[in-house]
C-alpha cells in the first residue's frame, strides 16, 4: 500500500475558509489553468459543482447494469433448479410460478445494484491513492480546504503568489 | 460562528472556517476518548451483556442436546417465543433505514446527528434477528440445506416457500445494511487515519479505502449515498413484507389476510423508532454528544411515532372490522379469541402500548421530557413484543379443528434466550457504536457548509 510518486508539478494551497477556496477555484479557472484538484472535508454541492465537472463514467449506469444482471440471474437459477427437481410439491400452482420467483429476484437486484454502488465508490477512492501522497494535507479531513493546481514549472510562483492574495495559509509546490 | 467580514468581500457573508469544522471533529472523537471511569463502566457493560448472551448460549447447547421437548413448543404451537423473536428484531432493524436513508431521500436534515446510531441498530438487530431462525430450526447445522448448491440428495430449494424469500430477504437487507453503513464511516475514517499514528493510523488507512475528500470523489460519493439510499428504501419495505407472508400466505385463521404486508411495515417501524429512543436518550449522556442530539432530535422522533402509531391503530381496527364483517367463522372466531380468550392479556397490552401510550406524545410536556420518553418507549417495545406473539401463538393455538387446539406456554430456555438475545444485540451494539464516531461527522460538516440546522 505504499504510495506512488507523484510526477507532477504544480502548487497545493491550504484555504481555512470555503468561500476562497471557491475563489481560488473559479481564478484558477479564469487563468486557464484547468487542471485542478479541491479538497474538502465535507460535501459541499457549491464546490463540488464549481470544481469538479460531471464524470462521463456515472454510478448510476453502472449499478442499473449489475441490478439488471442480479434480476436475470436469480431468474435463471431459480427456474434451472426448479426444473431440476420436478417432484416438487406445488399445491395446484404450475411449477414455474412467477411471482414467488420475482420476489427472490427482486432481492437479488436490490443485492448487486447495492454492491456495485459500493464497489465503485471504492474504486474511486482507490485510484485517488497515487494522487494521496504528496498532494494531500492531513488537515482536509478535518476543516481545513485545499487546492491542488497543476501547472508548468515557469508558472508555479506565479500561481502560488496568486493563492496567497486569495488568502490560502499556506502553499507548497510540487 | 459563522465569521463575516462585511465590505472588503464579496463572498464572505456565509464564511464556514476550519475552526468551525474542527470543532465538529473534536466533539465527535471525544465521545472515543474514554476517561478511566467512562472505560471501566463501558468495559463492565460489554462484559455483562457477554456473560449473558453466553449463558443463552449454552442453554442453546444443551436445547440442541435435549431436542424441544424442554421448551413449550409442542403441537399446534410450533412457532413460538423463537420466530416471535425473529419477527421483533427484523422490526427493529427498520428504523435505522427509515432514519438514515428514507429521511435523507426527504432531505429531512434533523436526522443527521442520529443516523450512525440507527444504522448500527439496523446492522445488530439484523444480526441479532438472524440467530432466531437457525434456534428455531432445532437441528442448527441443517442450515446449509437453504443455500442452493448442487448436492447428492439431487434437491433444490423450493423458491415457492416464503420462508425461502425471507432467506434471501434477510441475508441481502444485512449486506446492504452494512455497505451503506459503512459508506458512510468511510470519510470519518479518511479523519480518524489523519489524526492517529501507529497502528491505529494503519487499520483506518485501510478502512478509509483512499479517502482523500477531492471533489471528484465527493460528487461520486454523493450520487452512491443518493443512490444506496433509494434501493435501501425498496429493500426496507420488501423485507418486511416478505416477513409478513411468511404468515400471510399460510391459511390460518388471523393471518391470511393481505393487510398483513403495510401492517408488518408500519408495525416494525413504530418498535424500531421506539429503540431507537431506547438507545439514544441513554446513549447521548453515555457517550457525551447532548450538544449534537438534543431534545429537538428526540421530539422529532416522538412524533413520527404518534404518525405510525396511528397507521398500526387503524390496521389493527381494520383487521377486526374485516374479521367482523367478512362471513368466515374461523377468523372471526379466532379475533374473538384474541379479544377475550386465553391470550387477551397479550391483546390488550399491545393496544394500550401501541395504540394508547404514543397518544400521550400529543403532550409536549411528554415529548420534550428525556425520561418520559424513555419510558415511553420501553412500553412500546413491550407491545409491539406482545402483538408480534399475539398473532403468532393465538391463531396457531386455534387453528380449524377444535380436537387439535392447544395453547402454549414458553419454559425457562426460551425466555433464556430471548434474555440472551437482547444482550446479544445490546453487547454488539456498545462494541461497534463505541470504537466509531457515533455522529456522522461529515455529514455534520456538510449540514453547517450548506447552512442547514441538523
Amino acid at each position: 500500500m505504499r504510495e506512488a510518486p507523484v510526477r507532477v508539478c504544480g502548487v497545493l494551497a491550504v484555504f481555512d475558509d470555503r468561500e476562497r477556496v471557491l475563489a481560488a477555484v473559479r481564478r484558477a479557472k479564469a487563468d486557464g489553468l484547468l487542471r485542478l484538484t479541491a479538497f474538502a472535508p465535507a460535501y459541499d454541492c457549491e464546490l463540488v459543482e464549481t470544481a469538479s465537472p460531471p464524470s462521463m463514467l456515472g454510478i448510476g449506469p453502472f449499478s442499473l447494469s449489475a441490478g439488471a444482471f442480479g434480476w436475470m440471474a436469480a431468474l435463471v437459477a431459480t427456474i434451472w433448479t426448479t426444473l431440476q427437481w420436478p417432484v416438487l410439491m406445488v399445491g395446484g400452482k404450475p411449477l414455474i410460478a412467477m411471482p414467488p420467483l420475482l420476489v427472490v429476484a427482486f432481492e437479488v437486484l436490490i443485492l448487486f445494484a447495492a454492491a456495485a454502488t459500493a464497489g465503485m465508490l471504492a474504486l474511486r477512492g482507490i485510484s485517488a491513492r497515487p494522487l494521496r501522497g504528496a498532494v494531500y494535507d492531513p488537515r482536509f479531513s478535518d476543516g481545513s480546504f485545499g487546492l491542488w493546481i497543476e501547472c508548468p514549472v515557469s508558472r508555479v510562483a506565479a500561481v502560488a503568489e496568486t493563492m496567497h492574495e486569495l488568502g490560502a495559509v499556506e502553499c507548497r509546490t510540487v | 460562528m459563522a465569521l463575516s467580514r462585511p465590505g472588503d468581500d464579496p463572498v464572505s457573508e456565509r464564511t464556514i472556517t476550519a475552526g468551525r469544522l474542527q470543532q465538529i471533529s473534536d466533539d465527535v472523537l471525544a465521545a472515543l476518548a474514554w476517561t478511566r471511569v467512562g472505560w471501566l463502566a463501558y468495559w463492565a457493560a460489554v462484559g455483562l451483556c457477554f456473560y449473558i448472551w453466553a449463558i443463552a448460549a449454552a442453554v442453546w447447547a444443551y436445547q440442541i442436546h435435549e431436542g424441544f421437548t424442554i421448551t413449550g413448543l409442542k403441537h399446534p404451537v410450533m412457532w413460538g417465543f423463537y420466530i416471535t423473536a425473529f419477527v421483533f428484531w427484523i422490526g427493529i432493524a427498520h428504523s435505522g433505514t427509515l432514519v438514515s436513508a428514507i429521511l435523507f431521500l426527504f432531505r429531512a436534515h434533523w436526522r443527521t446527528p442520529i443516523a450512525r446510531m440507527a444504522e448500527t441498530m439496523t446492522i445488530v438487530a439484523v444480526m441479532t434477528a438472524a440467530l432466531f431462525p437457525v434456534i428455531h430450526l432445532g437441528r442448527a447445522w441443517r442450515l446449509y440445506w437453504l443455500i442452493p448448491y448442487p448436492n447428492q440428495r439431487g434437491l433444490w430449494i423450493n423458491f415457492s416457500s416464503p420462508l425461502v424469500w425471507d432467506a434471501a430477504a434477510i441475508a441481502t437487507y444485512f449486506i446492504v445494511s452494512l455497505l451503506f453503513w459503512f459508506m458512510d464511516l468511510v470519510p470519518d475514517f479518511a479523519l480518524l487515519r489523519d489524526r492517529s499514528h501507529g497502528w491505529a493510523h494503519t487499520i483506518y488507512r485501510y478502512l478509509a479505502f483512499g479517502w482523500s475528500g477531492t471533489a471528484g470523489q465527493w460528487r461520486y460519493f454523493r450520487s452512491a449515498y443518493t443512490l444506496m439510499a433509494g434501493l435501501i428504501t425498496a429493500l426496507v419495505v420488501s423485507v418486511h413484507s416478505i416477513v409478513s407472508w411468511d404468515f400471510a400466505m399460510a391459511i390460518v385463521p388471523g393471518w391470511h389476510s393481505s393487510i398483513f404486508a403495510p401492517y408488518f411495515v408500519a408495525g416494525a417501524i413504530l418498535s424500531g423508532l421506539s429503540m431507537l429512543l431506547t438507545l439514544v436518550i441513554p446513549g447521548r449522556e453515555l457517550l457525551g454528544i447532548r450538544a449534537y442530539v438534543t431534545a429537538r432530535h428526540l421530539e422529532n422522533i416522538a412524533k413520527l411515532i404518534v404518525a405510525v402509531s396511528l397507521i398500526v391503530t387503524y390496521a389493527y381496527v381494520t383487521e377486526l372490522f374485516f374479521a367482523w364483517l367478512g362471513d368466515d367463522g374461523y377468523v372471526r372466531s379466532a379475533f374473538a379469541n384474541r379479544g377475550v380468550g386465553h391470550y387477551a392479556p397479550l391483546f390488550w397490552l399491545s393496544f394500550v402500548c401501541n395504540s394508547v401510550v404514543p397518544l400521550t406524545f400529543f403532550s409536549a410536556a411528554v415529548r420534550r421530557s428525556a425520561w418520559k420518553l424513555f419510558v415511553a418507549s420501553i412500553l412500546i417495545n413491550l407491545g409491539m413484543w406482545s402483538e408480534r406473539l399475539l398473532i403468532i401463538v393465538s391463531s396457531l393455538s386455534r387453528e380449524f379443528n377444535a380436537y387439535s387446539w392447544g395453547t402454549y406456554m414458553p419454559r425457562w430456555p426460551e425466555w433464556t434466550i430471548l434474555l440472551g438475545s437482547g444482550a446479544w444485540f445490546v453487547f454488539w451494539f456498545l462494541l461497534i457504536i463505541g470504537h466509531v464516531p457515533p455522529v456522522p461527522i461529515a455529514d455534520m460538516k456538510e449540514a453547517v457548509l450548506e447552512g442547514h440546522d441538523a
